[in-house]
């Protein structure tokens, strides 16, 4: 039954081709673009998250009002008065700016106070070369950005056409989005960016961690510009982070809805054009769950056609994408991942499902005797 | 006498009871016999085909299968499955389905009949109905007797106890038509069924037990034939 059923359902759809083939398009593109839009959002999201929780620290510290810590600015005074706290051991301070290399893409700058502690903790591997010394006008580049800009050990950089840097090392780290960057030290970054004794982020280590929330209460209350966090809170204080992910679901939700309205907008019009065929078929004794399932059949071929379509046309956009914004400092991955493919499958079911629903409810619900007689 | 249906003062109204279809029509119909409704277009021939084939539902009186009122017998698509086989006027095959397809397709709901079995029932229907060769074919593939022919077969598929047919002879040859009535006669022989025929043809009156005329939507005459089917041949 199964047999005969999936391939009335399939000549249906063969029947009706040109309709088939628009619909089949528009979900796939709503898929693609669900599929690209979801993969570039959990991969930005988990490589934030990951970044963040690699950081082997009690207490993190950002300005109060800022999104991202891109945008946060402490000033030197604060960072004295915070390291001056009987709890804390020791702080280490990050910048983070933009500049643009040769006057072409933007890279992201990483101003560290500490390049051995840094390294640890955001998984830096000198490849080649060596780290940083004290001295100023040094850098070390990531190994995407030496190979984009084909930079070696020696080399010097121009970062904005104001000053040339010598590159001491390259290296490479696990988190994706840092290879695209540049580390220097922090008093050479906050000339380079005009930010003089300033730091985005703050990384405490206190002498006992379990003082950590009496640290964190302590540094809100005498600091109100401030938002101090466990360190093991920081992923979710991130604004962007929460945002990505919000952006995630509001656009996994958008796509079924614009993805179910297109094929029920089919699928009613399918049903209207075949409401004698359905007379008949009651007439000749289909109940009317086997009829739906016919319906059913046909949307669900559509849909998972759709979705795998769309999955699979993804990979060239997402390629495109991701060789043309190497130097983004938002990481976008090469391809969509597995977990992004199940979602499509689940998806395609449930849109599948879901804009069959109404349609065949109501063009079922009929008196069969006028059905047949349908023009 | 073995009553199949029993139509008890049956009326159908129309657009909110401004038209009458069907004035309260009362018939009794037994096992083993034809039918043949005759009257001008428009005198309720159809309508009374649908009321008792559950296709529509009466507006006054009911109709009795085998004794049992209609909310007696069951699930309605299962009830139309088992006892009821319809002939339409325009063939109405599926148009997606081939020939054998789509007399299996009357054969689908029942899951109780395997694939092969199912599958041999339509070709020995088609072979029967004299359309073998066209089992492969799609209706827009083939002439509207064969089509017909086809219908015949779907409507058989499942032995049903009543076969209603509109206008089955309507748009074929004359020696479709010859091959369709035979066909037709050779079922109530074979399995007991009764036929009724909603038809303008006269010659399907030939191989009426019972026919029956109609006019705005009441019975007015039924005359009943002593028929002797071993000389169907001088049929037209």
């Amino acid at each position: 039954m199964f047999k005969i059923i999936t391939s009335y359902a399939f000549r249906n759809l063969i029947r009706t081709r040109l309709r088939s083939f628009f619909t089949l398009f528009s979900v796939a593109l709503i898929i693609m673009l669900y599929t690209v839009l979801t993969s570039v959002g959990n991969a930005f999201t988990s490589q934030v998250s990951d970044a963040l929780e690699s950081q082997d620290v009690d207490v993190a510290v950002q300005a109060r009002y800022a999104a991202t810590p891109v945008s946060s600015i402490i000033d030197a005074k604060t960072v004295e008065s915070i390291a001056s706290m009987k709890e804390v051991n020791a702080v280490n301070t990050l910048l983070i700016g933009h500049k643009r290399i040769g006057g072409k893409a933007s890279v992201v700058l990483l101003g560290v106070s500490n390049f051995t502690t840094f390294s640890q903790r955001l998984g830096f591997s000198v490849m080649d070369g060596r780290s940083l010394s004290d001295l100023d006008n040094e850098v070390v580049v990531g190994e995407k950005l030496a190979k984009v800009f084909g930079l070696r050990v020696g080399d010097e950089l121009e970062l904005d056409g104001v000053k040339k840097y010598r590159v001491v090392g390259i290296y490479s780290s696990w988190l994706n989005p840092l290879n695209s960057g540049v580390v220097t030290n922090i008093n050479t970054l906050q000339t380079l960016v005009g930010k003089s004794d300033k730091a985005s982020l703050l990384f405490l280590t206190l002498k006992d961690p379990t003082d950590a929330d009496r640290v964190v209460e302590a540094i809100n209350q005498q600091f109100p510009e401030m938002r101090a966090m466990e360190s093991q809170q920081l992923p979710d204080y991130f604004g962007v982070i929460k945002s990505v992910f919000y952006f995630s679901k509001i656009v996994s939700v958008l796509t079924l809805f614009i993805a179910v309205a297109v094929l029920v907008n089919t699928f009613m019009m399918t049903i209207s054009e075949r409401v004698r065929e359905v007379g008949i078929l009651s007439a000749i004794g289909w109940p009317r769950s086997m009829i739906i399932s016919v319906f059913l059949v046909e949307s669900l071929l559509l849909s998972f056609l759709g979705g795998f379509l769309g999955y699979v046309s993804a990979y060239p956009v997402m390629a495109a994408l991701q060789s043309n914004f190497t130097s983004a400092t938002v990481y976008l991955p090469e391809s969509p991942s597995i977990s992004v493919f199940v979602n499509v499958l689940l998806m395609s079911f449930v849109i599948g499902v879901l804009s069959t629903v109404f349609p065949a409810l109501y063009g079922t619900n009929i008196q069969v005797a006028k059905a047949v007689r349908h023009e | 006498m073995n009553n199949l249906i029993e139509i008890k003062k049956v009326s159908k109204l129309y657009d909110r009871g401004l038209i009458q279809a069907i004035e309260e029509v009362s018939l009794v119909l037994e096992a083993g016999k034809i039918y043949v409704l005759m009257g001008v277009s428009g005198c309720g021939k159809s309508t009374l085909l649908n009321l008792i084939g559950t296709l529509d539902s009466p507006s006054k009186g009911g109709v009795l299968y085998e004794g049992r009122a209609l909310n007696e017998v069951g699930t309605l698509s299962k009830f139309r499955r088992d006892f009821i086989g319809f002939v339409f006027q325009f063939h109405h095959l599926i148009p997606t389905l081939t020939l054998r397809e789509n007399v299996e397709s009357a054969l689908l709901p029942n899951r109780h009949i395997p694939a092969l079995e199912r599958r041999e029932r339509a070709l020995r229907l088609l072979d029967d109905m004299g359309i073998l060769h066209r089992a492969d074919s799609y209706a827009s593939d083939i002439s509207g007797g064969e089509r017909q022919r086809g219908a015949i077969a779907r409507a058989l598929a499942n032995h049903p106890k009543l076969l209603l047919a509109d206008e089955p002879t309507g748009n074929v040859d004359s020696k479709t038509a010859k091959l369709i009535l035979k066909r037709l006669e050779r079922y109530v022989e074979t399995s007991q069924g009764s036929i009724l025929i909603a038809t303008h043809d006269p010659h399907v009156a030939d191989i009426a037990d019972v026919v029956i005329e109609m006019e705005d939507g009441a019975i007015i005459s039924m005359t009943h034939n002593k028929r002797d089917r071993r000389h169907d041949e001088d049929l037209f």
